[in-house]
């Protein structure tokens, strides 16, 4: 019975949800559903997931869907995703090595620190050479916007949008466990906080096999492993009482955000909007988009 | 001779200009001396000394982020995120009038970007916009010291609460410039606050954050300067029997108003709210979450003063206690001990 009638509940959310976003902008309603996810409502209860079929190596097929922005902007309710191809992992070292081999230009002692500043890629030995060999198969870090950007061009990719981006991670989780809705935040919340240690630590071997978490997508270690960049990382003008950046620090960036009990999506949004595109830092990597 | 006499007078002039502009700058501020230090930090429960000025200077403040996993409790870790290393995070001393230069660095391998809000600034946000860092940054920032008294700083990215609940926050003491605190035999830093995890008191190994309790206000730990015991046993306060201490007492909360109560004295002086009221011979003094007061005492007979937050079950379960301990010769005419116990047979 229960079942029927949010299966029924669901039917009309997802109805008004097609009829209330044919035109964008529009006037404000806020009573739908928070983050509408296919998944997130159809499979849940289920810990088993079939991957959407995908003719590209390495990359899954995110559902086109709509997406409610987590820093509501007035006017817009959600917005249609189209469906896209993510990249199932971060780009690894080795990925990156090759991109740098065939475009030397982006090896560390011949870039100018306009597209990345010092520590690009410092943990690798040399300019075309990783060294450690534990490295080789982890996320790779200390690369800027710019160089990610170049990465993406040269494999016929792109970066994801933000909202592409938080789109495709509100899938349910599905390994190690099945998680949605408040476990899935308060999860999701619990990896970043060992995020540092387990980039670090993480055995090499085990990371094409998913090495943390995976979602109903099929996309692995969206959480938890290394920040991401996004095309438009800083695009988001957090909303505050100041007219300025304020509400991504003190409390006003509650007020302005969908759900001010989804730290994890704070913490996300925060680290963006700390970055300038040449940036490195030790924590962020990056994943494409087609 | 004439044309000498008045380049005498020019010079007398513009000398006096000097003087005058030197003593006000246009926006009614004390002027700097043109010198500059660097602000000696300390954690808790040193304070550091008072720096005599032969007036406003430039004070330069270095603040590093440090993500550490540190004891809470016997058995029990927390990763911390601190101001300098340590929680709470490092106590800066500064005059009235200074123009405090803020320089917070956030290494490159921390996870989270941070700033810091200054209850001391007068500005937008504390200097929280000014001072947000990404990873593997430096921000500087500057501010006058306006207003003298004892501030809470912490960090203000989002989501704050966290990044307060995490251990980021620390005390700035502004003294006035004009009458500065009378000398005391010693002075120390405590700070109250609390910590939220998933697990319950007593539960070993690293714990996690608790949104669910944070919100709920209910504390795992109450504990003052991070941990429980940080002032028990081999790291109380040691003092002496007739010696004068402050105490610099912030509570940042994030969510509990504290009682502060020294079990067996009173406070001579009281700095309510940290500002320039100052109340006498308070058995209890409150401080509101975000806020900090000044307490003067002398301990007048030997033995074991228990700090305590006289919610008292704060105290007995959660943690929030620490000892300062007195020793040298007893005054029986202050205080007696027990002089007699005998059978009682009355109804």
């Amino acid at each position: 019975m229960k079942v029927m009638q949010t299966i029924s509940k669901l039917r009309s959310i997802i109805a008004a949800l097609t009829i209330t976003t044919v035109t964008v902008p529009q006037a404000p309603s806020y009573a739908f559903a928070k983050h509408i996810h296919p998944f997130d409502k159809l499979r849940a209860g289920s810990s088993s997931f079939i991957p959407h079929p995908s003719s590209l190596p390495g990359m899954v097929r995110i559902p086109s869907g709509f997406y409610r922005p987590f820093y509501t902007t007035k006017g817009i309710d959600s917005i249609r995703i189209e469906s896209f191809y993510m990249d199932a992992a971060p780009v690894t070292n080795a990925e990156f090595l090759e991109f740098v081999k065939a475009n030397p230009a982006w090896a560390r002692s011949s870039i100018s620190p306009i597209l990345a500043e010092a520590g690009y890629l410092k943990r690798w030995r040399g300019d075309f050479e990783i060294g450690d060999a534990e490295l080789a198969d982890k996320p790779v870090v200390d690369i800027s916007w710019f160089a990610a950007r170049a990465f993406a061009k040269w494999r016929g990719k792109r970066l994801p949008t933000i909202a592409e981006w938080e789109y495709a991670a509100l899938a349910p989780i599905v390994r190690p466990m099945f998680a949605s809705g408040n476990a899935k935040k308060a999860l999701v919340l619990e990896w970043y906080s060992k995020q540092n240690s387990r980039q670090l630590q993480q055995a090499s071997s085990a990371m094409r096999a998913c090495t943390l978490n995976q979602n109903a997508d099929g996309v692995c270690d969206l959480f938890g492993r290394v920040w991401e960049w996004v095309e438009d990382f800083n695009s988001i003008i957090i909303p505050s009482e100041s007219g300025s950046n304020l509400g991504a620090l003190c409390g006003a960036a509650a007020a302005g955000s969908l759900d001010p009990t989804d730290y994890a999506t704070f913490m996300r949004f925060a680290m963006r909007n700390s970055l300038n595109a040449n940036d490195v830092t030790d924590q962020l990597g990056f994943r494409c988009v087609k | 001779m004439k044309i000498r006499l008045f380049s005498h007078y020019c010079l007398l002039f513009s000398a006096a200009l000097l003087i005058a502009s030197c003593a006000k700058n246009p926006s009614g501020l004390p002027a700097l001396t043109g010198e500059q230090r660097v602000a000696q930090l300390t954690d808790a429960p040193i304070v550091p000394a008072r720096v005599e000025e032969s007036g406003a200077q430039k004070v330069i403040v270095n603040l590093v982020v440090h993500e550490v996993v540190k004891q809470i409790a016997n058995g029990a870790t927390y990763k911390f995120w601190t101001f300098g290393g340590n929680v709470p995070g490092k106590f800066i001393r500064v005059t009235q009038g200074d123009l405090v230069e803020v320089h917070l660095s956030n290494p490159a391998s921390s996870m989270m970007p941070h700033s810091i809000d200054f209850h001391a600034v007068s500005g937008p946000g504390g200097g929280a916009e000014a001072s947000f860092t990404a990873p593997g940054h430096t921000s500087v920032f500057s501010f006058r010291a306006l207003h003298p008294g004892l501030f809470i700083y912490h960090c203000a990215t989002a989501p704050v609460p966290m990044h307060i609940a995490n251990g980021m926050y620390g005390l700035i003491y502004v003294e006035p410039r004009d009458n500065p605190l009378p000398p005391v035999d010693h002075e120390f830093y405590v700070m109250q606050s609390e910590i939220y995890t998933t697990g319950n008191y007593g539960d070993t190994g690293l714990q996690e954050f608790s949104m669910d309790k944070a919100i709920a206000e209910q504390p795992t730990y109450v504990v003052f300067n991070g941990a429980v015991g940080s002032m028990l046993g081999p790291t109380a306060l040691h003092v002496k029997a007739g010696e004068t201490v402050r105490l610099f007492v912030g509570n940042i909360g994030p969510n509990l108003a504290s009682a502060f109560h020294i079990i067996g004295l009173q406070f001579d002086n009281a700095y309510v709210e940290g500002g320039s009221l100052v109340n006498h011979d308070v058995q209890t003094t409150l401080i509101p979450p975000g806020g900090a007061t000044i307490v003067e005492f002398k301990v007048q007979v030997p033995g074991t003063y228990h700090m305590v937050d006289h919610a008292i079950f704060r105290a007995f379960n959660q943690g929030a206690m620490g000892d300062i301990i007195a020793t040298g010769p007893e005054d029986s005419a202050i205080y007696s001990h027990q002089q007699h116990y005998e059978n009682y047979n009355g109804q």
